[in-house]
């Protein structure tokens, strides 16, 4: 078992079934002594502080002395807004429950819970969103070396994407919000991104203002190649969407090529015919990571607890793996850690869903013989329990 | 201790280059003369603290510094900071710092300082491969360290002034101090502010009520449908939802039938202190 870099500096905190954090302030002098601690005690979790402090293992917090933090990012599929026809809400209040997405229980009206089961279509977008953090704004925009970042799957329903770099390792909250904020591209505000008011050409008396042009950096070059390409491919939705009235997309793209060629010198239509606020929608609209990919506060919380790369999430018993390749990583199959040993469970509900090579289910109000690894995952999912025929 | 201090708002300083002598090194007589009677009169007389300068800026607790903003500035702010120095008694009471313009940043250096500036923040500048790009931006990215000084000088010196609040005041008194100049609009600096401000997130309506529309029609004599004009010129560059019209059109019928003035803004703090404090946050009073 590998520790986290410089585990000396690090606090520790184990769980034990349905309490993620039961004890912490642990602290380890090396990676011997973890291992040992992980042989006796075999925690349901263990988690480490992103934080390097002076005292790791000292109480009250202040008492720790913090060094330096890692910056690490949290994605869930279930935050990301990628809903999937597998999932299935339950209904705690009345028991009722069924697949897709509800707010609240057909039956009696009180809230559900929502539980995401594996959809390979979501894994794939939700890796794209890894990727276009890790390609796009770490290692692009931000220059971090691809040895500073590390892709984790969380063990649960997304990934940890951890950067140990010198250049954040004193940054504070407020800084490490300014980076999640950046990343996501929600914060934008386009009166900020354009400058003056210039001709729009050499030989034209009309007047545009100046603004990124699609060969900028960072956000003004996102949003000019954003527009761009919605105006290219005549995107009328987004064009509506990012809040022009319908008359206004019909002047935009009856003048596409017009508009296209000074939106490519860093000239744009002046604000009285088209709000800058519209610009800046698209780019939302259209930004790599949508709106609540990433929680702002645990992402720039530098006391967080997170779990160990490696060890096995109690919820789901899947692995926290380190990602070495991410394109062909597949959680539901490379995540597998439990015995596939048959035992006895009653399933409530469950969609067909792909686990360890296998394809299980639809299940509904059954009895059955599955795999350790499958059991163990419905039952954490809160959708099954161990039935009283087991014949362990 | 009372700690008065005066600091420049860099884009209002850029519109104001007509303050500058043609040659910035070597200021003529009459501006140096005039500089330094009026440094005089603040020291040893009972006048509250203005600037020499807009680039110079001390305080009855003997606190000078100056403007870190492109070059020109930089060299006259300097001279006359240097001329203010003979006035103080204790030479380490004086804050001299030079702060090279620099248009190239690493990442680390631009988020280990705090900006006052909502227009330097990481998603509004071009970053790529670990750099931060200020171009014409650098003298506000300058200015938000001289700030960082500025408090810690204070911080260190007075105990009872709390610093982490001062950044909103100082970015005030800055513009209270050098709002451009406006003829016969003077006597409402902050509606000119406020006619400025854009991306207003929240209270519109309340800012179009209590100050620019008394202000456009008792001030200026503007007719209800110039008022509209003007409104939604305004809103167009707040964001946000649609303003009805109607609303605006009665509003400016209603001021101009009872002559009413645009409010003071200690007045509507009274009754609204929340409007008040968003719009100090943005600087737009
Ligand atoms: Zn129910």
């Amino acid at each position: 078992m590998e520790g986290p870099p410089e585990i000396e500096k690090r606090e520790f905190g184990v769980g034990e079934y349905g309490r993620k954090i039961a004890r912490r302030h642990l602290s380890f002098e090396d990676e011997r002594k973890l291992n040992e601690f992980l042989r006796t005690e075999a925690p349901f979790y263990i988690s480490y502080s992103v934080g390097y402090f002076k005292f790791p293992s000292a109480t009250p917090m202040e008492n720790k002395v913090l060094l330096g933090s890692d910056l690490v990012f949290e994605f869930d599929a279930d935050e990301v807004g990628l809903l999937s026809e597998r999932d299935v809400w339950m209904c705690d209040s009345c028991g009722e429950a069924g697949f897709g997405y509800r707010l609240k229980c057909p039956k009696c009206g009180s809230s559900v819970r929502i539980e995401i089961f594996p959809d390979p279509e979501r894994e794939e977008k939700l890796k794209e969103m890894v990727d276009a953090l890790v390609k796009d704004f770490l290692l692009g925009d931000f220059g971090f070396g691809r040895e500073d970042v590390s892709v984790n799957f969380s063990g649960n329903r997304g990934y940890h994407i951890h950067v140990r770099s010198e250049a954040v390792y004193e940054l504070d909250k407020s800084a490490r919000i300014e980076l999640v904020e950046y990343v996501t591209g929600q914060a934008i505000e386009p009166q900020y991104m354009f400058g003056g008011v210039v001709p729009c050409g050499k030989d034209t008396p009309f007047l545009c203002v100046e603004g990124p042009s699609p060969s900028s950096a960072g956000w003004p070059g996102r949003m000019a190649r954003s527009v761009l390409n919605a105006l290219e491919r005549g995107d009328r939705d987004l064009l509506l969407r990012a809040g022009l009235k319908r008359k206004d997309v019909d002047a935009l793209l009856a003048n596409r090529e017009r508009y296209t060629g000074l939106i490519g010198r860093g000239r744009w239509p002046a604000p009285k015919m088209f709000p800058l606020e519209v610009w800046a929608n698209i780019a939302r609209l259209t930004a790599p990571l949508s709106g609540h990919a990433i929680d702002t506060q645990t992402s720039a919380d530098i006391h967080r607890l997170i779990r160990l790369p490696d060890t096995i999430h109690g919820t789901t018993g899947l692995v926290a793996r380190r990602v070495k390749d991410l394109s062909s990583f597949n959680p539901y199959r490379d995540a597998v850690a439990l015995p596939s040993k048959e035992v006895t469970v009653r399933v409530r509900i469950a969609p067909e869903f792909e686990l360890g090579k296998r394809t299980f289910g639809p299940f509904r109000d059954e009895i059955l013989q599955l795999p350790l690894y499958v059991a163990y995952y419905l039952i954490g999912r809160g959708v099954a329990e161990w039935s009283l025929d087991s014949t362990e | 201790m009372e700690v008065f201090y005066e600091v420049p708002f860099l884009a209002v300083l850029e519109k104001r280059k007509d303050l500058l002598p043609e040659n910035p090194s070597n200021p003529p007589e009459s501006v140096l003369k005039a500089a330094s009677t009026h440094l005089r009169s603040i020291l040893y007389g009972k006048s509250r603290p203005k600037p020499v300068h807009p680039s110079v800026f001390f305080t009855e607790a003997n606190l000078v510094a100056f403007s870190p903003s492109s070059f020109l500035w930089e060299r006259f702010a300097r001279h006359y900071a240097l001329l203010a120095v003979p006035a103080f008694e204790r030479r380490e009471e004086i804050l001299l710092r030079h702060y090279p313009p620099s248009e190239v940043l690493s990442l680390k250096e631009f988020l280990s300082v705090q900006r006052p500036f909502p227009e330097l923040k990481l998603y509004h500048l071009e970053v790529s491969g670990g750099k931060v790009y200020l171009g014409r931006r650098a003298p506000l990215f300058q200015a938000s360290l001289l700030y960082r000084d500025i408090l810690r000088w204070i911080s260190e010196r007075v105990r009872n002034i709390v610093v982490s609040g001062s950044l909103d005041d100082l970015r005030e008194t800055a513009q209270r101090v050098l709002a451009p100049p406006s003829g016969r609009k003077r006597g409402y600096p902050h509606i000119q502010r406020l006619l400025n401000v854009t991306g207003l997130p929240d209270g519109r309506k309340r800012v179009l009520f209590y100050w620019l529309i008394p202000y456009w029609v008792t001030v200026e004599g503007k007719t209800p449908e110039e008022v509209l004009e003007l409104a939604n010129e305004w809103i167009s560059r707040q964001g946000g939802a649609k303003i009805y019209s109607s609303w605006i059109l009665s509003e400016a019928e209603n001021v101009r039938s009872k002559g009413i003035k645009p409010w003071s803004v200690r007045k509507v703090e009274q009754i609204d202190p929340e409007l008040v404090k968003l719009l100090r946050g943005m600087g737009a009073l």
